[in-house]
């Protein structure tokens, strides 16, 4: 199931104008593609030059804001083609992808924050937006808002799915504060997985979107 | 496994996003099994609607699993006595 869910506006930071993206469900090949040719080149060009300096260890790559750079979104696509488990999202502003997403849904996807402990949730298991967009990793991010948008498409899934509007995620430590202090996601711990844990709550879903 | 975006909130997106319009079907159930699945749904505070939504994810789950020759087997809590789940084939 395969179409574009609307056209939302991100504030180029370059012009200060609104540019119109497109959401779209679910992630297509071309989404793919860009990420191919246009992302990666990016992330490898980056990764090489700090390799010129010496290892690049995990802290560098956040720093650089990079962390993510290793993944392997075709392979996830092709895997995950027709799960009903699996929902994928990406944004386009400008004919180019500007931002990816891949939640999951099912029963085994529960909450662990108290007051909602063990019913459903959407997880957010892969999110990312385009290098060009990205702080430390440029000098001029261009747009601003794909975070906040793929951040509400997952709460509106879970509206959508009647979980309330209940979200979790996995963070990479270059992401913490984002979702603790920005989007007031309530904040785990470190779990068996080494990444922090993050879940939003009915009342925390709906502040985040009005 | 998510990435961070370093950047506040932007003000230009207060949304609740309409998700793909979905397609609707009549299913025919005895009197029995509309009390089961009305039962589960009001267990799982959700529709009967999505309740059907989540057994169909979990069942394709597991039927891929033994297509792909895995074993699903559930485990009794103090015995742990293993039985093997099977489903339709």
């Amino acid at each position: 199931m395969s179409g574009a869910l609307g056209v939302y506006p991100l504030n180029d930071r370059r012009t200060g104008k609104e540019v119109d993206a497109t959401l779209w469900q679910s992630i297509e090949r071309r989404h793919v593609d860009d990420f191919i040719n246009k992302w990666k080149p990016i992330f490898d060009a980056r990764l090489a030059e700090l390799r010129s300096r010496g290892a690049v260890t995990v802290e560098i790559a956040a720093e650089h804001n990079l962390q993510d750079a290793y993944w392997q979104w075709a392979e996830k696509v092709e895997e995950r083609r027709g799960e009903l488990a699996w929902a994928s999202f990406a944004v386009e502003a400008e004919g180019v992808t500007q931002g990816l997403m891949f939640t999951r849904v099912g029963a085994d996807v529960r909450a662990r924050e108290a007051s909602q402990r063990n019913q459903y949730i959407v997880e957010i298991d892969l999110v990312a937006i385009a290098p060009w967009n990205r702080f430390r990793l440029v000098p001029t991010p261009q747009f601003k808002g794909i975070g906040r948008l793929l951040l509400a498409t997952a709460i509106s899934l879970s509206f959508s799915e009647e979980f309330a509007g209940r979200i979790g995620l996995h963070a990479l430590p270059q992401a913490d504060t984002w979702y603790r202090d920005v989007c007031g996601m309530t904040d785990l711990g470190i779990d068996n997985t080494k990444m922090r844990y993050f879940e939003m709550t009915e009342a925390q879903a709906r502040a985040f979107i009005q | 496994m998510t990435f961070a975006f370093q950047e506040g909130i932007s003000p230009l997106i207060p949304l609740v996003i309409p998700m793909i319009e979905k397609r609707t079907m009549t299913l025919n159930l005895s009197a029995h099994e509309m009390d089961v699945v009305e039962r589960l749904a009001d267990e799982k505070g959700l529709s009967k609607t999505a309740l059907v939504r989540q057994a169909l994810r979990l069942y394709q789950s597991i039927s891929s699993r033994l297509d792909n020759g895995e074993k699903v087997f559930v485990e009794h809590p103090t015995t742990k006595e293993k039985a093997e789940l099977m489903v339709l084939s």
